[in-house]
């Protein structure tokens, strides 16, 4: 089992013509200095672009290392492409997230720091730097797209955690980046702030970026387009967040690897039990939706199982 | 805890709080970021100081005082970087000896529930995992906790079993008579255990009832501004859309709720009005206390509007101006030349705007140096180091002559440090470079300096944080600070701090190297123009005329 490859695809059959996915990744084997053996071992997958992906297994899984390889931090057999292209040649579309925030930061304020990320695109693509003004249009421009609502000149040592969790973000986007390799970062952060980000995420997804995750919050969890388990070295089939907490046939990957289940969650299977019925809702709106149109109406009306039927392709 | 009111350094966090718990109490703290509930521990804990009102704890009949355990934020900060045994030596007060003699029935038993009964006596806590780190702490306050636990989000950051056994922890000491007060964030678990809960909103207390209550004005705390655990977001909505009100119920009860009672079909509307009047939570009070909200939640950047003024003097010629005038008063040793480097550096403070406390509390350095200087020189203490005591006062007016010119490198050393932005550094040392040194090299010698720069203030924060952690640390052992110890304190907040530092500049070393900055120009195109302006040439004038007035003295 261990030494089986593993693979990971997160593509949608049908449009695996039209684009090449964000990340793809072939035999790929990874030894952190000072590790007597690889502590990933021959995986392959990908990850379609626009996708919010969870990595998610028991600590020393590999799923640090995944991510410190496919920045440069950590050597690695196999390939990478990256939007098609060689890792090589395209990792600088590919940034990291790092804890805490405050040490990745090299400028003084907001502003410096955003300009170093702006120069730092500009040196890689071999583009002219830009000047003054249009340096500040693009530094407001960014501060919109992650939600930070600070002045410009406000010394990053000032920053609440959920506002410097934010700026690395933004950091991370102008710095040409489309793939954002995010390990815990919202680990230190209160639900506001999680959740502040994880709204972040989702835009940043639909726009088109694509964002991978290590995180132990279950909500997180809840909010991702696709979960890959990593344990023991290897990555399994990625699966949607229903298939991880609700499982097939009673048995959901959740779990297995010891993580307790959101209130959601264990109110909801208590009803799928007691009734039968496919209701499997990740989000409180879904839950509402789905007990008021077919579970309640399944036991307040006599003609029992009719409900059902219409929750499956509400939920 | 009486009419108190709890300020952060000088900005009004909390008033007007009131409230009384007894043993056998779980009270839960409620509130969004920064509505101070930090703010209300380190004063329950005795860290800090209510402004106004008290704060008073009633030792049981029969015992002395109450002992207080608190474990802040981030608490492995409260690890003092020696070995597991005398970690615990340190917190209980207990010879080391007699732990590492009794680790295995009776230190094991305390790290076991958290996943750490293997730790070694010899093992060194502050080389593992943070989350490691913090169930250690944990599991080394619960060893003895005294008669209250204080705790500010202890699950944050802790995996799943260690979250449901820390909780399992808290609740069993409160079980056998302790009182606990802790911020919370996870309450879904934690309102089952919990015997009552104080929300924090708009400077005040909003909420003050049990967790049955707390659930049931989901409505109306809402409204407040109070965080909703995600059960009582889901109670709230479940509710809205017609169905059982809000109440504290586990998720099988909730899931037997709803099979039981049918929804109603059109939504019928459940009313928010309606449910905001059941329970009764204290009142926010409007206009003045979200006056103090506002105040507390924008916390001015620390001297963010002098950096911007004094940078708007040309960086470099200041900084030349200011080295030239340091060397001409080191070279000179004259009454009169004295007199000239006092007015000329006082010239310069008043220019370039130096913080006034600043300048005085060096001042104040100086003057304790001054006056031990001139005593040590002009002393003569008599048998049996002398034949007879005397005071020479010429010799000591000599010293204090010798040593006013450090008052004048004391204050200039302030202005030339600290006023550069890291960015500003490394363009200027770019800029400097530009036709002497080779690309790559140059390229690493500016960031390098934007560098160090950057991490002065860094640094002093994590500094600061760790002599934080230390005051607490020893009072939870029931020690203070001491001049008999003092070496010892030094070095237990100086090792976890270079740990520390050390574990900091690795991330930024990776973040550096990920984002290969190394290979990137440092941007000057924000920076103020190299444009020597009006005020420039006033710096460098009076550093030319106090120059010339030393050359003339000497």
């Amino acid at each position: 089992m261990l030494n089986s490859p593993s693979n990971v695809s997160t593509r949608p059959k049908d449009a695996a013509q039209m684009r090449p996915p964000a990340l793809a990744w072939r035999g790929l084997s990874v030894s952190p200095p000072g590790a007597s053996k690889p502590v990933l071992r021959d995986v392959s997958g990908e990850i379609a672009r626009g996708r919010i992906v969870a990595f998610v297994g028991p600590n020393g899984a590999g799923k640090t290392t995944f991510f410190r390889a496919l920045v440069g931090l950590a050597r690695f057999q196999g390939e990478i492409d990256v939007h098609g292209r060689p890792w090589r040649e395209a990792r600088w579309r590919v940034q990291m997230g790092f804890q805490p925030p405050a040490a990745s930061f090299v400028g003084q304020t907001v502003e410096e720091e955003l300009a170093v990320a702006i120069a730092a695109r500009a040196a890689h693509l071999g583009h002219p730097a830009p000047d003054r003004r249009a340096l500040q249009s693009e530094i407001h421009e960014w501060l919109q797209t992650v939600g930070l609502r600070v002045q410009p000149d406000r010394p990053v040592d000032a920053l609440s955690g959920g506002e410097m969790a934010k700026l690395a973000v933004a950091g991370a986007l102008a710095s040409g980046a489309d793939v954002l390799l995010m390990d815990e970062t919202q680990a230190e952060l209160d639900p506001d702030a999680r959740s502040a980000m994880r709204a972040v995420f989702r835009r940043l997804a639909q726009t088109g970026r694509t964002v991978l995750l290590v995180t132990h919050d279950m909500d997180d969890v809840l909010a991702a387009d696709a979960i890959v388990v990593v344990k023991g070295g290897a990555m399994r089939e990625p699966m949607s967040p229903r298939a991880f907490f609700y499982g097939r046939d009673g048995h959901a990957p959740c779990d297995d690897l010891g993580f307790a289940a959101p209130y959601l969650v264990q109110a909801a299977r208590r009803i799928r039990e007691a009734t039968g019925a496919d209701f499997a809702p990740l989000t409180e709106d879904e839950f509402v939706e789905g007990w008021r149109r077919a579970v309640a109406g399944e036991i307040g009306d006599s003609r029992a199982r009719k409900g059902a039927d219409s929750v499956e392709h509400l939920v | 805890m009486k009419s108190a009111t709890l300020a952060r350094g000088k900005v009004p966090i909390l008033s007007n709080i009131s409230f009384e718990a007894s043993a056998g109490e779980w009270i839960v703290l409620v509130g969004r970021n920064g509505s101070g509930k930090s703010t209300l521990l380190d004063a329950l804990a005795g860290v800090s100081q209510p402004v106004a009102g008290e704060i008073g704890y009633r030792a049981p009949a029969g015992a002395t005082d109450v002992r207080r355990t608190y474990l802040p934020q981030a608490p492995e900060r409260l690890l003092i970087a020696t070995s597991a045994a005398d970690e615990f030596a340190a917190s209980l007060r207990m010879p080391s000896a007699d732990l590492r003699r009794g680790w295995g029935e009776w230190v094991v038993p305390q790290l076991a529930p958290f996943g750490l009964g293997h730790l070694q006596p010899d093992d060194l806590p502050s080389r593992m995992s943070t989350g490691m780190q913090r169930k250690f702490v944990y599991a080394m306050a619960l060893a003895r906790p005294g008669e209250v636990l204080l705790c500010d989000e202890p699950t944050s950051g802790l995996d799943a079993p260690s979250r449901a056994e820390l909780l399992a922890e808290i609740a069993r000491f409160v079980q056998q008579g302790g009182l606990a007060i802790t911020a919370l964030h996870d309450l879904d678990e934690a309102l089952f255990s919990a015997t009552r809960v104080l929300a924090l909103a708009h400077g005040r207390l909003v909420f003050d009832g049990t967790p049955q209550a707390f659930a049931e004005s989901a409505a109306s705390l809402e409204r407040d501004g109070v965080p909703l655990p995600p059960s009582v977001r889901l109670a709230l909505a479940i509710a809205s859309a017609g169905g059982p009100k809000p109440g504290l119920c586990r998720p099988e009860d909730l899931a037997a709720r709803l099979l039981a009672s049918p929804a109603v079909q059109d939504g019928a509307r459940c009313s928010e009005e309606a449910l905001g009047q059941e329970a009764g939570p204290v009142p926010a009070a409007a206009a003045a206390s979200s006056e103090l909200a506002s105040a507390a939640m924008e916390m001015p950047p620390p001297e963010a509007g002098a950096e911007s003024r004094v940078g708007a003097f040309h960086p470099a010629l200041r900084w030349l101006s200011l080295t030239a005038i340091t060397i001409a008063i080191a070279l000179v040793h004259r009454p009169a030349g004295d007199l000239v480097a006092v007015l000329a550096t006082l010239a310069l403070l008043a220019a370039l705007r130096a913080p006034l406390r600043t300048s005085l509390r060096l001042t104040w350095t100086w003057v304790s140096f001054a006056a031990l200087a001139c005593a040590v020189s002009g002393l003569q203490l008599g048998p049996p180091f002398h034949t007879r005591w005397a005071f020479h006062a010429a010799t000591a007016k000599h010293t204090l002559l010798e040593v006013v010119p450090y008052w004048c490198f004391l204050q200039i050393g302030q202005l030339a440090l600290a006023r550069f932005s890291s960015l500003q550094f490394a363009a200027l040392v770019e800029a400097t470079l530009a036709r002497i040194v080779p690309r790559r090299q140059r390229l690493v010698a500016s960031w390098f300096g934007a560098l160090v720069t950057r991490f002065i203030p860094a640094v002093e924060v994590i500094y600061r944080e760790q002599w934080y952690a230390y005051r607490v640390r020893l009072q939870n052992a029931g020690r203070l600070l001491s001049t008999s110890r003092v070496l010892v304190d030094v070095a237990n907040v100086i090792a976890p701090f270079v740990i520390r530092m050390l574990r900091f500049g690795e991330a930024t070393a990776d973040a550096m190297e990920a984002r290969r900055l190394f290979e990137v120009p440092p941007p000057s195109a924000l920076l103020p123009g190299w444009r020597v302006r009006g005020r420039d040439l006033a710096v460098m004038a009076m550093a030319l005329v106090s120059i010339a007035l030393l050359v003339w003295t000497h």
